[in-house]
Parts: structure tokens; sequence; C-alpha cells
């Protein structure tokens, strides 16, 4: 496995290494991938003067694809590298951005109000960055004033507002499908994406390698322990749960921690009813993601909270007490949520980075 | 009795002058006049609904005004029109309606008023009829169940706004009878009409808004042509 | 009185002690009756079974049953008040009226408007001035759908200024309120049964006070009036009934549909009458039955799919209000 994964690394930094000279370009002409481990939603195919950037939402039979230019002499493709003009409608795009450091490049989010991150916060304070607001009531002209040339937006099987009439204006719009991964490095993985269009793939490449390998560290050296989890909170009378096979659950297993509903099927959630969390729960040793950030307002949804083992022994932990960071930089910094789940299932928290206990 | 003196009625402008008019127990009255005279402004008027421009109506004695709505409804009855029955509302149950003025606020309903209504639907004679749905009966049904109601109410004074529209000739005959009969056994009864003929036939005194806005009064039914002539 | 009047008296009763039953005994733990009885006698606070009862289940059954006698009240005040079939606590904007001023109470932040107190005064209050200005509407609109439709237009326009409130709060208190509005039984907590009970006897015994005038009511306000009936505080008292009973339920359980509406016209087919005190009767039982057997349904469902209860009420209410309105409407 690490042999194998050191050799990539070698054909990668020599492919990277190949592009910055034209005579290299010259010589090899057939493509090669970039390689892509655990995400499965996308994948980027290299040649001499262009990259191929294929996202494909599993759900679905049609693909997109966009042909990225590496510089202005690339002829027939939709984009040329560095794309300098972004509008991000996620908050781990943000992340994503945020890690590569391409603060410059990023015009538009959906609401600075959410941002983490100290240098977008003044970008955006500078009113260098504008708020959007979510696809629901998208302002599309707002938008096309802002003149970006990529627009990145959650694909969650919708079609984004004006979507022809946009990319006749010459306004790409990449389909982000991170949310769908479900290897937590897969949703990391993703920032090679970003780095392919802000023209810094090798640095994203290097970002990734060390998030890969601080977090299969972190699995090699935890074992599986007892401690067992639930997850989640009601939603009016229905408690939602990860599945068993959802992005969530695999950390859980990865930080040796059985999850109660590690059997179930399926990558996205599963509801309960309040009865049948406290049948199956109710001895769970943490309670993980309530989505609140006390324990006053968790008993302000439902006094029946108390029961839980987890609530009564104070094993309750959540990241709402810092959302905006949470929301920004867990889907790219696995490692660091993973790292969390451990420290928190050893039963010294300590250092956590996300999570809080709740009091 | 009902006793109206030098009173203009109407909402803002006079719509009838009344002299003097007197309704005594055993009485009947035809009120009779054209289209937008007022005689349903009249009959609200003296349901105390709205006010006289000038003047006062008494009923026995006491000024209308002065009179609150509980104890108005012990002495005078109403019979609108335009009554079409109520679903689920039986017979025998509407015309307990009519003892609403003698229950207490939780409409509790004694031997007594059960009598009463038995009574009542026996004087306007459709005893048969006491178990049918009100919203299923005819409309000569549904006013003889509308008199029996107010007959339960036993009020001295009853007033009515046109009983006999949309009858058939049958129907306004019996009405017209029952109407006489209870005049006959007391009641004081003044009720709005078209119908001439009928009024005529009966010989019923009658209170005419005259084309010049004044109320005239004929202690026996004038012929046909003069009525005619004061009020159309 | 007919005899199937008097016969209901006994059966209604004993069908509802039987559902309330079933409805104790069902969902995911497994209860058996010598449990739920212990639980009442000797309550051991370490046996998970006895907690269930007493903290999930009886809350509960006993909410299902009191919210849905008493919206069917409040359906049946709306209903004689306006002499509308179609009317109901729900449709002429009263329950918006309740959310909005629950939602200005939770977005303020104030603990006080987030206490069991502080969340039934503010319901009311906005339940009893939201109706006021539906009967303000009702002197001007003699038609039945006019009125409706000022009601849904009431609905969509507090609805609308709750939404831009919301948008402007914090995510944590849009979130409390947000869960609020989904509708639900299982919510009330032992505690507040309490106050659920009380408001909901006041309603019926203010309700019982008013019983001579709402029934001269039915044929009429002209005829009420010449029956010596008061039409403004008979009015006002009906609006303060409904505010009452419709305001607890929808603060406590947010805003549930259908029964109000439906239920008020199934009393009056079932019983045949006109007769409020037999139409109390009739609602207080047939709501308390409809809501629990609605809720039985979801839990039945519950190992298979988790249903709203708003979406069996829509479910069973929505097709029989349809046929009220094809057969008598037209």
């Amino acid at each position: 496995m690490k042999a194998r994964y050191s050799f990539m690394l070698l054909i990668l930094l020599l492919t990277s290494c190949g592009e910055s000279t034209k005579k290299s370009t010259e010589k090899s002409e057939k493509s090669e991938d970039i390689p892509v481990e655990f995400a499965n939603c996308f994948m980027i195919t290299h040649s001499n003067d262009h990259y191929i950037l294929t996202i494909q939402n599993p759900d679905k039979k049609d693909h997109f694809e966009l042909v990225i230019g590496k510089n202005s002499t690339t002829k027939n493709c939709d984009l040329t590298i560095p794309t300098n003009r972004m509008v991000l409608l996620s908050a781990s795009m943000i992340g994503r951005a945020a890690l590569l450091k391409t603060f410059d490049k990023v015009i538009g989010i959906s609401d600075t109000a959410f941002l983490f991150n100290e240098t977008f916060r003044s970008r955006a304070s500078n009113g260098m960055i504008t708020s959007f607001g979510d696809e629901g009531n998208f302002p599309i002209e707002k938008l096309i004033k802002s003149d970006p040339d990529i627009v990145m937006f959650s694909d969650f099987g919708n079609e984004f507002p004006k979507q022809k009439e946009l990319k006749k204006m010459g306004i790409i719009l990449i389909p982000d499908l991170d949310w769908r991964e479900e290897h937590p490095l897969g949703k990391a993985e993703w920032i090679l994406v970003h780095g392919l269009l802000t023209g810094r793939l090798k640095e994203a490449q290097k970002i990734f390698n060390q998030i890969k390998t601080d977090y299969l560290q972190l699995t090699a050296r935890t074992k599986p322990s007892e401690t067992r989890c639930m997850s989640g909170f009601l939603y009016g009378d229905t408690w939602w749960s990860p599945s068993g096979e959802s992005y969530t659950a695999r950390l859980f297993n990865d930080a040796g921690i059985k999850y109660v509903y590690s059997k179930t099927n399926g990558t996205g959630s599963i509801p309960r009813s309040i009865e049948e969390i406290l049948y199956d729960c109710k001895s769970a040793d943490i309670w993980f993601n309530p989505g609140f950030d006390s324990k006053k307002k968790i008993l302000q949804i439902s006094s029946k909270i108390k029961h839980l083992e987890s609530f009564k022994k104070n094993k309750v932990f959540c990241y709402s007490h810092n959302m905006n960071y949470f929301w920004e930089m867990s889907a790219v910094e696995p490692q660091k949520v993973l790292s969390d789940l451990i420290s928190i299932r050893s039963g010294d928290p300590v250092n956590l980075y996300f999570y809080k206990k709740l009091n | 009795m009902i006793e109206l003196k030098n009173i203009s009625i109407g909402y803002t402008s006079t719509l009838i002058e009344v002299n003097e008019m007197i309704l005594r127990p055993g009485e009947i009255k035809a009120l009779i006049g054209a289209n937008g005279m007022g005689k349903t402004t009249f009959l609200k008027t003296l349901m105390n609904q709205i006010p006289p421009i000038s003047g006062t109506v008494t009923i026995d004695d006491i000024s209308l005004h002065k009179l609150d709505r509980a104890k108005l409804s012990s002495l005078v009855s109403f019979i609108g029109h335009g009554f079409k029955g109520v679903d689920g509302l039986s017979v025998l149950d509407y015309i307990l309606l009519g003892r609403t003025p003698y229950l207490d606020r939780f409409g509790s309903i004694s031997y007594v008023d059960k009598e009463v209504a038995f009574e009542a639907l026996k004087s306007a004679g459709i005893k048969s009829l006491s178990g049918l749905n009100t919203s299923e009966l005819s409309d000569g049904q549904l006013q003889l169940a509308s008199i029996a109601r107010a007959l339960a109410q036993e009020t001295p004074y009853i007033i009515m706004d046109e009983p006999t529209t949309f009858l058939d000739y049958r129907n306004r005959e019996i009405i017209f009878n029952l109407l006489i009969d209870l005049s006959h056994k007391g009641k004081g009864i003044l009720f709005s009409t078209h119908e001439l003929d009928m009024v005529s036939k009966h010989q019923i005194p009658v209170a005419a808004i005259s084309n010049e806005n004044k109320m005239i009064l004929f202690d026996h039914c004038p012929k046909m042509e003069k009525l005619i002539e004061i009020c159309f | 009185m007919s005899s199937a009047y008097k016969r209901s008296l006994i059966l209604l009763p004993i069908t509802l002690g039987l559902l309330a039953f079933t409805h104790v005994l069902s969902g995911k733990f497994d209860i058996t009756f010598s449990e739920l009885v212990s639980s009442f006698t000797r309550f051991d606070p370490n046996d998970l079974n006895h907690v269930i009862i007493q903290e999930f289940r009886v809350p509960r059954t006993l909410t299902a049953i009191l919210a849905g006698a008493s919206l069917s009240l409040a359906g049946m005040l709306m209903q004689t008040l306006f002499q509308n079939p179609l009317a109901g606590p729900y449709i002429l904007g009263i329950n918006s009226g309740a959310a909005f001023t629950v939602a200005l109470g939770t977005l303020t932040g104030i603990s006080f408007f987030q206490s069991d107190a502080g969340l039934l005064g503010s319901a009311l209050i906005g339940a009893f001035i939201f109706g006021l200005i539906i009967l303000t509407f009702s002197f001007f609109l003699r038609n039945i759908v006019s009125l409706l439709l000022i009601g849904i237009m009431i609905g969509s326009f507090t609805s609308a200024i709750t939404s831009i409130l919301l948008s402007i709060s914090t995510p944590e208190n849009m979130k409390i309120f947000t869960l609020w509005g989904l509708g639900s039984l299982q919510k009330v907590e032992s505690g507040q049964i309490v106050f659920i009970f009380i408001s909901f006897v006041i309603g019926v015994l203010l309700l019982l006070t008013q019983l001579k005038g709402i029934n001269a009511l039915v044929l009429g306000e002209n005829a009420a009036s010449s029956l010596g009936i008061n039409l403004r505080s008979l009015r006002i008292a009906m609006i303060s009934i409904t505010a009452l009973l419709a305001g607890m339920v929808t603060a406590f359980c947010g805003p549930i549909s259908f029964v109000g509406l439906a239920i008020p016209n199934l009393s009056r087919i079932i019983f045949k009458t006109a007769n409020h005190r037999k139409l109390t009767y009739a609602n207080t039982i047939l709501g308390a039955h409809f809501l629990l057997i609605a809720d039985l349904i979801t839990i039945w469902f519950e190992p298979i799919i988790l249903i709203p209860i708003n979406a069996i009420t829509a479910l069973i209410g929505a097709p029989f209000i349809m046929l009220i309105i094809i057969k008598k409407l037209k």
C-alpha cells in the first residue's frame, strides 16, 4: 500500500514538473489520469496542453465534463487556468479555498455572515466578496453583474437556475458532489478540483497527501474499542441518524467507536421515532452531533432526552459552538475530525478542533 | 299594547311618519306598502334593531329603548323571512328555541318548556312534523313551524315579515286563518304582506304606508282599489 | 333525547377508553398490562418501562385526546359563529395568529416567552387578536367562501411576516421555532399536560355557559337577537373560547390541521342535531377519537416509515371536507 502510494506520488511529481516546460509536453502525447484515490465523483485527465475534469453524480446517467486549457494558447477548451473569479456556494468549497490560500480568487459566496476564515471575513467586510443567498432564491442578475468565470454549486440533483442562459454568457457552472462522497478522505480529495481550477494542482496534491497521511496514521494507530456512540437529533417527531454506510458512520468506525446504527444500509440518514431511539441508544456511551451547543437547549426541545445514558453522564459532544468553522473546514480536514473523535473516545477530550462537550 | 306616537322612522332620512298607531293584544294588523317604502325598516324599528329618528315606541307603557333585549324577547316575538331550515335541527328543537328567553345560560330545557312547545305544535297544526328535520320541510311547513316557534316564545305580540311570500294559495289560506285564529286567542299580530286580495278577503285591519311616506290606518279593510291608490 | 344519543353517551366513552388503552400500549417497547398498572401504583424511576409509560406514552395519549377534543370544539364554535360549515381555527388564520405571536416571543429570545406560561400566553393573545380580526371581516362579508378566502389571506400574510422575522433571528431561535411549527403530539411533557387539561376544562365550562346563545345563533343573527340574545357579548365569548382552546393546543403541539374543520361536520352528520349541548359532547368525544386513531396509525407505521401527525389528519380530513363541499355547496 505504502509502496504503491509513493510510486504514484512520484509519477505525480514527475508529470507536474513536466507541465512547466513546453518541451516535455511536446514529448508525451497520450493522456494520463491524475490519481484520485478516495473520491468517487470526479476524475481529472491530463494531456499535454489541457486537463479534462469529469464530475459524475452516481445517481445520474450523464456526467459533467470540462476541458481546461493550461494556458491561453490551448484551443478548443471551455476554460483556461488559472481562474481568477470564482463564486463558491457551499461552506466546504470555501474551506478548500482557504487551505489553498486562494483568497483573491473568490468573489462571491452564499452568505458572508457565516464565514469562518479570518482572511475571507476581512475581504468580505471590505466588499470584495458578494453574498448571493441560497439556490432557492438565487439573484441571477447580481451573479451576472459580478462577472464570475466559475460558479461552483452543490448538486443535490436539481438544476442550477438559468443554467443554459448563464452558459451562453460564458459563466461556467460546476456541480460539486463532495457531499455525496462516502469516504472522509473522498470529501477532502475535492481540494484537487479547487487546485486544478485555480492553477494550484500541485499544492493541492501536497496538502491532500499530508491530510491523507495524517488520517491513515491516526486510523492505523487506533484499535477498535467497546465504546458505543449514537448520533443526530430530533427534527419534529423524527430523529435523524446517519446511516451505517455514511461518511459520519465511517468516521466513527475509523475512530474505533461502535456506532449504534452501523449495520444499517445507505449513505444518507435514517429516521427513527424518539421511542425507538431510547430503545436502541439508551446505553450508548457517547452522543455526537445533537446540533445544539447546550444541554439546556436540548431539553427544551424534548425533556425525554434526559433518559439517555450519554446525556446523564455528560457525554454529549457537538461542533455547534462554532458551527461556521465546522461547516467550512470539517470536510476538507477530516483528520482533525477523526482526531477529535479519537480523543473523545479515549475519555480525555483535550485539544479538540471542532468538537466541544455540552454543558 | 304597542304604541307609536309622532314618530319618524328611517336610517338617516325619514322613510315613514307615524302620527299614532296602536296594537293591542287580540288585534291583528296587516302592514301594506310598495317595495322600498320601508316595511322592513318599520318592523326593525319595532324590534329595537334601529332607533327611530324622532319619537319613541312604547310597549306596555315602557319605552322601547329602555327595554333590554331579554325583556323585549318575552314581549315581542319576531318571524323574519328567509329561514330555510337548518341541517340537523328538528322541528321540535326549532320550536324549543322559542323558549330561549326563559332558559338559563346553559340552555337547559325543562319539562314545562317541552309542554309549551307541544302546545305550540298543536296550535299551529303541525304535531305530525315534530320529529322532522327543518331542512326537509316545505316552505309552508317552515312558516307554520316558525309561527309555532313564536307561540312557544309566549309573547303577547308577534311581528312577521311577509309570512306568505313564496307560498301557494292553499298554504297562504292556512297561514291567514291561523293568524286570525291566534288573534282571537289574544295575540297582538302585525305582519307585512303584499297579498292585498287575502287581506281584503279576510277583512283584516290595515296599516298602509302611503306614497307620501305617511302611515294611514284602516280599522276595516278598505277596497283594494283605494289601497292601491294610496300605496302604489 | 333520542335513544341513539343516549347509547352514544355510554358507547363512545367505552371505545375511547379502549382506544386510549391501545394507544398507551403501542410502540417500540413491549409494555405489559401489569407494568402499566404498576407504573401508576409503584412508580420506579429506574425501571425503563415505567419511565416510557409515564413520560412517553401517557402524555402522548392524553395530548391526543385533549388536543382532538379542543380543536374540534374550537371548530364547532367557529362554524356556528360564522354559520359556515367550512370554518375552522386553522383556515380562518387563528392558528397562524397564534404562531405569529409565538414567533415574536421566541425570536425576541426573552426566556419568559420560551417558558410554558409564556408560550401559552403569547399563543392565546395571538389567537384572540386574530379571532377578532376575522370577526370584524365577517361583518362585511356574508358569503361563505369570501370569509374563508380572507382567513387564508390573513394566514398567508402573517406567515409571511413570521418568515421575515425568522430570517433575521439567530439560527438557533429559528430552529426552535421551525421545530415548533411542525406540529406534534409527542413534544408535550408530563408537566405541560396539566396546563392543557386546565385550559380545556376552563374552555368547556365557559362554552357551557354560552350554550343558550349558541343554540339560538343557529337561526341567524337577527333571529337570535329577537330571542333576547346579546350578540356582541356572545360573539366575543365565542372568539375567546376558541382562542383559548385552539391557542392552547397550538402553543404546546404546534399547528395541527383539519381536526377543527372535519370533526364538527362529522359530529353534525353522525348526531343529526343542531343542539350544541349534544354537539359539545359529540365534538369532544369524536375529536378525541379522531386524533387518537390518527396517532395510532403513525405509531403502527413507525417500523416502516415515520409519518407526521399532520399528514395523517390531512389524508383523512381533506377528502372528507371535499365530500362536504360537494354535498353542501356544490
